[in-house]
């Protein structure tokens, strides 16, 4: 049987030149690794770099990022790649085969792809390998993506995680490049789906960086690129200015790249994270830490690693294809990157949505968590199929011709009636950054949570209100009702923190019953200075809804009177007298008629409300002001 | 222009053929499932409809959860039916637009589905976004006729966008416009509504006010729901001399009648909007001002009637200076 690794050789497409770069060939990756730079090197004008000095140890991301980033061993490990890459940014445009071990590959990736989109000197294409994580134990959790491939004794294994061309721009199909798959890469059926691609790129992934977040060792990467860059100024080649404005430029692209892939968000959210200060930086690592902390108080560990595995059973359990799920976060990773570019092949990409689409929606009632984690994938690519359309429009001169290419989205995507409140709910539960973190709610309490997480502005938002606001979630409540309601009232309760002390449950939960969203920001001015002027919470949120006659659910039992009812026409006038009072006040209207009359007016009204108050001191049991 | 009228039930029409058989209607029908009675009027009194258009019947089913027809619905009785009207409007049920996103909205859906099955719908816009108005200025050759929805009656663009797409070529209809007021400053071709089916609930008519050339309401019952007088009760309205003459000498009926009976009340409010709608045009044409009825009239034919009014010079009693209260009669 032929070497599978010989066997892919053969049919990865004609890279001319091809950089090898391998961190180690002591450990699974790097010998992976080294093994295709062998093979390459036989087949192609290949340059190999073999970074010896980087020894398998090391190659452990904790490892790694233990490290200081100004050490002597980091500035050995980068220069090499960086001097190499500016060499070959200088002298040659051709394609660039980078083999890293996948931890920092997803970093040099995203160096790389910059660099070929902004100068336009290189295309250049990435083979990101990680061998070491395939132990025996790991294949226990590995399976995350089904596209495995088995190599000698089991040593380790490959799950490929995208085949997204790329650096192919022309017409043919995956399959003009690589024939019929052959037997040693059945197993490969990832690429299968992408016939119409125009280009791609190999990830050679597993799911570690999924169950491990790699964010600080990316950052350490790029940072350390940065600081490289920075220490040859004065001194900088042609190729390192590319590489140099790369960095910058990726890192104010990361700004508005939070929506991605899940598989990689970890390394997208690592290059945002780009700082200028070593302070800054240490900032958002703990930022980050914070995040993690809040999903963990959110749900426990246990019930965390099962979760890890949810997805993929389900894909299986509903006896869907094997590379399902690889192949849906292809689609995704695909539109939201290149859905914008000149070649990008919508109308098959539309094609998969679809089938996607009737996928996940034969889903909707069996299971809510699936159906969520589907749904939030389906926004997603319609959100990038959104800007698709909106960049193709913005091409376009007239209204008719922009209506066209609309009506022919549509027809593509939606050829199954898709309501438009499904379209609308996919839509923005997939603008909520990391919200595929929080699949395992269910659909509608992220439907519900969508709304109250709009205006928080963090990196994770459901899991900084759930976090913050000490939810739990179990399975057991999991079928609560009650679940928007509980954190509604907990954002209430901290839009009226300055009077924490004063609010009590019941007046609280009945304010947030009042209102559909949050409570509006003049209710909550009125709240907190009434508080502060010594009225009781509880009265002035009783006397709030009623003034703003605000309809309180049924069902709900209260000790206090209510205070609006029609029959009661005493305290309905005293209402509108307040509304007239608080209005003059808040207008400082100052009336131009002599005021001998609302002066008088007003003494009566005085007068007679401290005879009755008196007079029901005296005469009403508990009544008192 | 023509004010095509909607809420008009077969009894209305049995008292036009009674009282003033020379009348023609512009008649708007809304849509409905299970009703025969827009095919009844349709072939029982053809005499005296002038133009007929069919309205989809989305407002109702908007504000009527009992109502609930659907695209299809609608799109098999147009097989049927679609021969009878001049025009019909699109299927535009999502009112509010709701539907709208970057992939397009229900309602050019709809429009395109009976456009395939092979009728031609009129569009109706419920938004002002330029793309929308830019984009039926561009098609004006498809769509030389489109309707304004009652959405958009009150945004302040409204006369703009209306303008616009005149002087682009394109016909409009204005939905829910009985307002004289308004007729007279927007260059539509036509509009519909259904005051005075609105005004007869009410327990009211209507009658147009020379003086401010706007339509006024006179109430038939003393006391309003609220058990406040009611001050534009019929009796004690300066109008009432002209409406007296509109009733008697235009509609051929008695005051009695429509303080008893709600069909003549219907009845002489959609006169009223006959008589609108001729004169509109008159002042668009010639720019004649409008003019309700005088006391001196004597004819017996609202046509004549007309003719005569807009030949008329204004009389001392509707010189606004010279204006005196009407006294209770």
């Amino acid at each position: 049987m032929a070497n599978p690794l010989e066997t892919m050789v053969k049919y990865l497409p004609g890279f001319k030149d091809i950089l090898v770069v391998v961190p180690s060939t002591e450990t699974a990756g790097g010998a992976f690794a080294g093994q295709l730079a062998e093979i390459m090197s036989n087949n192609y004008s290949c340059k190999a770099i073999i970074n010896e000095k980087f020894s398998s140890s090391l190659l452990n991301a904790h490892d790694l990022s233990a490290l200081d980033i100004n050490s002597d061993a980091f500035i050995e490990f980068l220069s090499p790649i960086l001097k190499i890459l500016g060499e070959y940014n200088d002298e040659k445009k051709n394609c660039i085969l980078i083999i890293l071990e996948s931890l920092n590959a997803i970093t040099y990736e995203k160096i790389t792809t910059s660099c070929s989109n902004d100068r336009n000197q290189n295309e250049i294409s990435a083979i990101l390998v990680n061998g070491e994580t395939f132990s025996d134990n790991s294949k226990k959790t590995v399976d995350l993506h089904s596209a495995n491939i088995s190599f000698d004794n089991n040593a380790f294994e490959l799950n490929i995680l995208h085949a997204i061309p790329n650096n192919l721009a022309t017409e043919r199909s995956f399959q003009d490049y690589f024939g019929d798959i052959p037997t040693e890469l059945n197993q490969i059926s990832t690429l299968d789906g992408y016939g119409s691609c125009k280009s791609f790129k190999l990830y050679f992934n597993d799911d570690r960086a999924h169950n491990h977040p790699t964010d600080d060792f990316a950052s350490l990467i790029v940072e350390k690129c940065k600081n490289l860059l920075d220490s040859l100024n004065g001194n900088i080649s042609p190729a390192f200015t590319v590489n140099s404005y790369v960095l910058h430029k990726s890192k104010r692209r990361a700004k508005n790249n939070h929506k991605t892939n899940p598989q990689t968000y970890q390394a997208k959210i690592t290059i945002s994270t780009q700082t200028s200060t070593q302070e800054e930086f240490e900032k958002e690592l703990i930022y980050q830490e914070t995040i993690v902390e809040n999903a963990n108080t959110v749900i426990e560990l246990g019930l965390q690693q099962n979760l890890q595995n949810f997805i993929s059973e389900r894909f299986k359990s509903n006896h869907f294809e094997a590379n399902t799920q690889t192949k849906l976060l292809n689609l995704v990773y695909s539109v939201e990157n290149y859905g914008t570019s000149d070649n990008f092949d919508f109308r098959g990409a539309a094609h998969e949505y679809e089938y996607f689409d009737s996928m996940i929606d034969s889903l909707q009632k069996k299971d809510e968590a699936f159906y969520a984690y589907g749904s939030i994938m389906l926004g997603k690519i319609l959100n990038s199929f959104k800007k698709t359309l909106k960049h193709q429009q913005s091409r376009l001169k007239t209204q008719t011709e922009k209506r066209k290419i609309q009506e022919e989205f549509d027809a593509l995507l939606f050829k199954k009636k898709i309501s438009s409140e499904t379209k609308r709910y996919r839509m923005r539960i997939a603008e909520i950054p990391l919200v595929e973190r929080w699949f395992f709610l269910g659909i509608n309490r992220l439907i519900q949570l969508q709304p109250l997480v709009r205006n928080i502005k963090t990196t994770d938002p459901i899991g900084t209100l759930l976090g913050s606001s000490a939810y739990k979630f179990t399975l057991e409540n999991s079928l609560n009702e009650d679940f928007g309601f509980i954190f509604k009232k907990y954002l209430n309760a901290t839009t009226l923190s300055p009077i924490r002390d004063s609010i009590s449950d019941a007046p609280l939960e009945k304010l947030t019953n009042a209102f559909p969203k949050t409570i509006p920001k003049e209710i909550q001015k009125k709240i907190i200075n009434g508080v502060k002027s010594g009225v009781s919470f509880k009265g002035i949120v009783n006397t709030l809804i009623a003034k703003n006659n605000i309809q309180s659910p049924e069902g709900m039992t209260y000790t206090e009177p209510d205070l609006a009812p029609s029959w009661n026409l005493f305290d309905e006038t005293c209402l509108k007298l307040q509304g007239i009072m608080e209005d003059i006040l808040l207008n400082k209207v100052i009336p131009d008629y002599p005021p001998f009359i609302t002066g008088a007016a007003l003494l009566s009204l005085i007068s007679l409300a401290d005879d009755l108050k008196e007079f029901w001191k005296h005469n009403w049991e508990e009544f008192e002001l | 222009m023509k004010i095509y009228q909607s809420s008009l039930n077969i009894k209305t029409f049995e008292l036009i053929a009674q009282h003033c058989p020379h009348v023609k209607i512009n008649l708007l029908r809304s849509f409905s499932l299970g009703d025969k009675e827009t095919i009844d009027i349709l072939r029982d009194f053809s005499p005296f409809i002038e133009t007929a258009g069919l309205d989809s019947g989305v407002y109702s089913k908007f504000y009527n959860e009992n109502v609930n027809h659907t695209l299809d619905d609608y799109s098999r009785f147009l097989e049927k039916h679609a021969d009878m009207f001049k025009f019909y409007f699109n299927y535009d049920e999502d009112f509010e637009e709701k539907s709208r996103d970057a992939f397009g909205n229900r309602n050019d859906k709809n429009l395109k589905i009976l456009e395939d099955r092979g009728f031609k719908p009129v569009p109706v816009i419920h938004l002002l976004n330029s793309d929308i108005v830019n984009f039926h200025i561009e098609q004006v050759k498809k769509y030389p006729f489109v309707a304004m929805g009652s959405s958009v009656l009150n945004d302040s663009n409204f006369d703009k966008v209306v303008e616009d797409l005149v002087l682009a070529g394109i016909s409009v209809h204005a939905f829910k416009i009985g307002s004289a007021d308004r007729l007279k400053r927007l260059p539509i071709c036509s509009s519909d509504c259904s005051s005075h089916a609105q005004w007869t609930k009410a327990g009211r008519c209507v009658a147009f006010d020379n003086d401010t050339q706007k339509d006024r309401p006179l109430s038939f019952r003393y006391w309003d729901k609220n058990g406040i007088q009611n001050d534009n009760f019929y009796l004690n309205h300066k109008l009432f001399k002209k409406f007296l003459i509109f009733v008697e000498e235009v509609c051929h009926c008695e005051i009695e009648w429509l303080v008893v009976d709600s069909n003549y009340r219907t009845f002489i409010n959609s006169m009223y909007f006959v008589w609108l709608e001729k004169y509109l045009n008159e002042w668009h044409e010639k720019g004649v001002e409008l003019k309700y009825p005088m006391d001196n009239y004597t004819g017996n034919d609202i046509d004549r009637m007309i003719d005569d009014m807009l030949n008329e010079t204004i009389p001392p009693e509707d010189n606004p200076t010279s204006k005196q209260p009407v006294q209770d009669s």
